[in-house]
């Protein structure tokens, strides 16, 4: 893993530290349901699969180099 | 469900998991390990669900509603930094055979036993209130089950009548069994591995089933689920974060302590770290933990909200999982919960008491025995049985000590409120743990501090006001503050009031710790030792896979180290380490005489794995002379360091020199060429030179020749005057190129002191004839005291015989002038000599052209001169050797003035 991996990581990290913490939490505040879901529910369970994505996007490209 | 069903169940789940690690550890034994691998890996991180999972956040859930997530959230937002954070710890871990967190921290500031103890003591304190709402959990899971009453929440119930207190005891059997059947140099237990990734993927399921049908089957879905909760004010609060009553400091405060819980808390440390086969593992870990996650809590709130719709506070909401299947008669669905949360229960008890165990033996039993000297010296004793049982003794004391705070304190609190106790307890460890392996300055002073002082606020303001009120201590402190002073109230500590007291302690007692951590070690010195572990912890990618670095040189007899390694690892053990060692160093050992050094280092890395750092440490001191740490010995090690540096700055300079040597070589050839290209061009003007007067020579030879019959005898004489000018003029032009020739490269050899008024008047005195046959009028100025210049007058007669002639050449042929002076400029220290003429003189763009080779002013009325071109050229060369220089004042039309000016001698 070279460091432009390691800033990725971070960068990661920095993007879900601001998701999951006030302020942006307020986002979640508006009354209302999505797909019958409240929007709380919807949003922390949402980002934390986008999240998932990302680690496993970065878990996959990382072995690209090496085929090169 | 009758009692004995349910605990006949719980064996026959204990027991398969005994035979499933049992078969792991076979299979691992005849080298073909199951467990490292990477999912296994990932499925045995999950050790972090607990029973505060399985029950406690649905409990939460159904109080608080989303405020639950934190405790999940702070893992997940700690797995993006696993690569950059836990595979250090691990690598490091590896390198130094550390066997637990306390062992971590320990060996980082210089393999301190104290230090050990002091972890070692939070850890045990911190976790036994976690443990003990394991043992909650599963008693009331089986009163929920039975239908029987809760038993640990009655006082009169004796002890021995209590499910609690069997099942810490059974736990606490099962653990031993589990924990210490072998003594194993690495602390690595494949088989409990197996059984902990078995445990999680059973939790998981579990929930998943019973989440799976109370929302489908009980209701129609998610959707139907939350439309019902909207109506019921009761349960829409639940749905709003802003009404779940927790404010967004302690949202963060929350996830802070949760994120510095998945590396520091005992039991993750253990399965993350030292149960470690490959760093590499981190990398699947890294998505497939949050993932595993996300499914255990995606079913938490359907399952609160139906809870708290159907059953309200008739029932403990932390036991909801059991009791809403119940409620409509699913048995089956609810014994299933029940065993996901026993296996979630169970695998935190086991792995937690493990580890503590192997902390207590290694930091606080064993030091102690090492200091009576009882397992020190006593020749052997198989102190590798003897290790395992203090192993034995550490579990069950832990689990009755969990038990006895489940008696006294947790029965009347919420798992997730007694977890976070432990949390806070845990996140104590983070500057010494995590600050260590980034900062080297860090002291074990400054560890020190910090862990003692963020223990001591934690305690004030967490578990003291629970165990007060439990009726242990007098209450008035909670609200009078300690000893009547009001700033030191535990929950609103120097007056911050308005904070949960989670968040309150967290703050408070983390911001002690870090400016402990920070100021004591900035004012502090580390030793020795802890700056070489300081370098190995920080720059470790830097030593991996070389474990050859030890600064002071220490002497043991081979037969004392074999006999300490008997005396820890057995027989079997021993033998096999010796001949690893002798297979990778390619030497034997034999019996007598001093171990190597490396022997000595390799048996007390491998020590470390059985007894820990700070131990091994104290076993090999009592058999090794290790010279005391003279400064001497600093000094050679900083001396090697000094080396190094000075071998990098003397590289530098080399490199410099090499640069500036290029350069040089460069310029000379540069100027090689130039000479070349000058020298080529002065061939050329030589010899075109040359040639004029030998055509010329040639051309009047033939006539004469040819016509020697009809010229007449003056026109004979007349050309053959023309030869011997001609003549003439070649051999003054060789005459001259040899004296450049001369004075380009023969340096100037010894000089003479010359007074110059006699030189130019001896000179001038022979060209009086010449000008007078010329009819110019001429005069001389000499200085009324004589200077004296040093040199070669021969030379100097050249120069000033060459100026003369010019000026006679360039006069007009009537009224021609020449004057030459000598006056001396003391301020400068200079004799100038000066050749004035009224010739044309030299126009100002050709005054410094005249000067160079072969030039000549040849102009329309006076057409070329005679002569080489080189005359002025020398002039100025022999100037310039003498010191001095020659120069023109002139102006077209108005004659010419040369000056020569030579410094005088002092």
């Amino acid at each position: 893993m070279n460091d432009d991996q390691n800033a990725r990581l971070v960068v990661v990290f920095v993007v879900a530290a601001a998701l999951f913490n006030y302020p942006l939490l307020l986002l979640t505040e508006q009354e209302g349901t999505v797909w019958g879901a409240p929007r709380p529910v919807v949003y922390f369970f949402g980002m934390w699969a986008l999240m998932i994505a990302a680690l496993i996007l970065l878990n996959f490209r990382r072995k690209r180099p090496k085929k090169r | 469900m009758a009692l004995q069903w349910v605990l006949l169940i719980c064996l026959l789940y204990v027991g398969f998991l005994f035979l499933t690690a049992w078969w792991v550890d076979r299979r691992t034994g005849r080298g073909n390990n199951i467990v490292a691998n990477p999912y296994v890996y990932s499925l045995s991180l999950a050790v972090y669900c607990t029973a505060w999972t399985f029950f406690g956040s649905v409990g939460r859930a159904s109080v608080s509603g989303l405020s639950f997530l934190t405790t999940y959230l702070g893992p997940v937002l700690a797995v993006p930094l696993w690569w950059l954070v836990l595979r250090k710890m691990i690598l490091i871990s590896k390198q130094q055979r550390i066997t637990s967190i306390a062992d971590f921290i320990s060996a980082r500031y210089g393999k301190s036993t104290l230090l050990g103890v002091v972890v070692t003591l939070i850890a045990v304190l911190g976790i036994v209130p976690y443990i003990s709402i394991q043992l909650k959990a599963i008693a009331a899971g089986i009163d929920v089950l039975t239908g029987l009453p809760h038993a640990y929440r009655q006082a009169g119930v004796p002890v021995w009548q209590d499910v609690a207190f069997w099942s810490a005891v059974s736990l606490a059997l099962f653990t031993g069994l589990f924990g210490t059947r072998k003594l194993d140099p690495n602390e690595q237990h494949e088989g409990l591995t197996a059984a902990i990734a078995f445990e999680s993927m059973v939790k998981l399921l579990a929930f998943l089933i019973v989440g799976f049908f109370i929302t489908f089957h009980l209701y129609d879905g998610f959707g139907d689920v939350f439309a019902r909760a909207a109506v019921e004010p009761n349960t829409r609060r639940l749905l709003r974060l802003s009404d779940s009553g927790v404010t967004p400091f302690s949202w963060t405060m929350l996830m802070l302590l949760s994120g510095l819980a998945i590396f520091l808390l005992p039991r993750q440390f253990h399965m993350g770290v030292v149960e470690n086969t490959r760093p590499g593992h981190v990398r699947t870990a890294m998505w497939l933990f949050p993932l595993y996650l996300l499914l255990i809590n995606i079913f938490v709130m359907p399952i609160a909200l139906a809870g708290r719709l159907e059953l309200g506070d008739t029932v403990d909401p932390d036991t909801y999982v059991l009791s809403v299947p119940l409620a409509h008669g699913a048995r089956g669905i609810a014994l299933l919960a029940f065993m996901g949360g026993f296996s979630a229960a169970t695998s935190m008890v086991i792995v937690s008491t493990t580890a503590l165990s192997i902390m207590l033996s290694n930091h606080v039993v064993v030091p102690l025995l090492l200091r009576g000297s009882i397992l020190g010296r006593e020749p052997h004793v198989g102190a590798s049985a003897r290790l395992l049982d203090i192993r034995r003794v550490s579990i069950i004391g832990v689990l009755l000590l969990a038990y006895a705070y489940l008696r006294a304190v947790s029965g009347s609190y919420s798992l997730v409120s007694v977890g976070l106790t432990s949390f806070t307890a845990v996140a104590q460890f983070a500057p010494a743990a995590l600050g260590g392996m980034y900062w080297k300055r860090a002291t074990r002073a400054g560890a020190m501090a910090g862990l003692i002082t963020g223990f001591c606020i934690w305690a004030f303001t967490l578990p003291l006001p629970i165990i007060a009120d439990a009726g242990f201590l007098a209450r008035h402190f909670e609200t009078e503050g300690l000893l009547g002073c009001r700033l030191l109230r535990p929950h609103a500590l120097f007056g911050l009031e308005g904070l949960d007291p989670v968040g309150h302690s967290a703050f408070w007692s983390l911001l002690f710790n870090c400016l402990m951590y920070a100021c004591v070690s900035l004012w502090t010195r580390p030793n020795t030792l802890s700056i070489t572990q300081a370098d190995l912890f920080v720059n470790i990618y830097r030593y991996v896979g070389d474990s050859s670095f030890y600064p002071v040189d220490r002497r043991a007899a081979t037969k004392d180290v074999l006999q300490v390694l008997n005396r820890f690892l057995g027989d079997e053990r021993c033998l096999q380490l010796v001949q690893e060692f002798e297979r990778r160093h390619e030497k034997s050992l034999g019996q007598a005489g001093f171990a190597p050094a490396e022997f000595i280092r390799f048996a007390e890395t491998h020590l470390a794995g059985a007894i820990g750092s700070a131990s091994a440490r104290l076993v090999m001191e009592n058999i090794v002379q290790e010279e005391p740490i003279s400064s001497e010995q600093v000094m050679q090690v900083l001396e090697r360091t000094q080396e190094v540096l000075r071998y990098s700055k003397e590289l530098e300079w080399h490199s410099a020199q090499l640069e500036i040597a290029t350069k040089q070589l460069s310029n000379a050839n540069k100027r090689l060429k130039e000479l070349d290209q000058m020298k080529a061009e002065f061939i050329t003007t030589v010899t075109h030179e040359l040639r004029t007067p030998i055509t010329s020579i040639k051309a009047w030879s033939k006539i004469l020749l040819d016509y020697r019959d009809t010229l007449s005898e003056a026109q004979k004489v007349e050309y053959l005057q023309i030869l011997i000018t001609e003549s003439d003029r070649i051999a003054r032009l060789i005459n001259q190129v040899l004296d450049l020739e001369k004075l380009t490269y023969i340096q100037k050899t010894d000089n003479q002191p010359i007074p110059i008024g006699a030189l130019v008047q001896s000179v001038y005195t022979t060209m009086i004839p010449l000008m007078e046959g010329k009819g110019i009028e001429h005069r001389l100025l000499l200085p009324e005291n004589e200077v004296e210049v040093s040199g070669q007058s021969d030379q100097l007669k050249q120069i000033l015989l060459n100026l003369l002639s010019n000026a006679i050449k360039f006069v007009p042929a009537t009224g021609g002038a020449i004057t030459v002076a000598v006056h001396a400029d003391a301020e400068n220290r200079l004799a100038n000599v000066q050749v004035k003429d009224n010739g044309p003189g030299v126009p100002a763009a050709l005054q410094e052209h005249i000067f160079e080779k072969f030039t000549q002013v040849s102009t329309a009325e006076s057409g070329k001169p005679d002569g080489s071109g080189l005359g002025l050229h020398i002039s100025r060369l022999i100037a310039e050797q003498h010191g001095g220089t020659l120069r023109v004042n002139s102006r077209a039309g108005e004659g010419a003035e040369f000056v020569l000016a030579l410094p005088t001698m002092a």
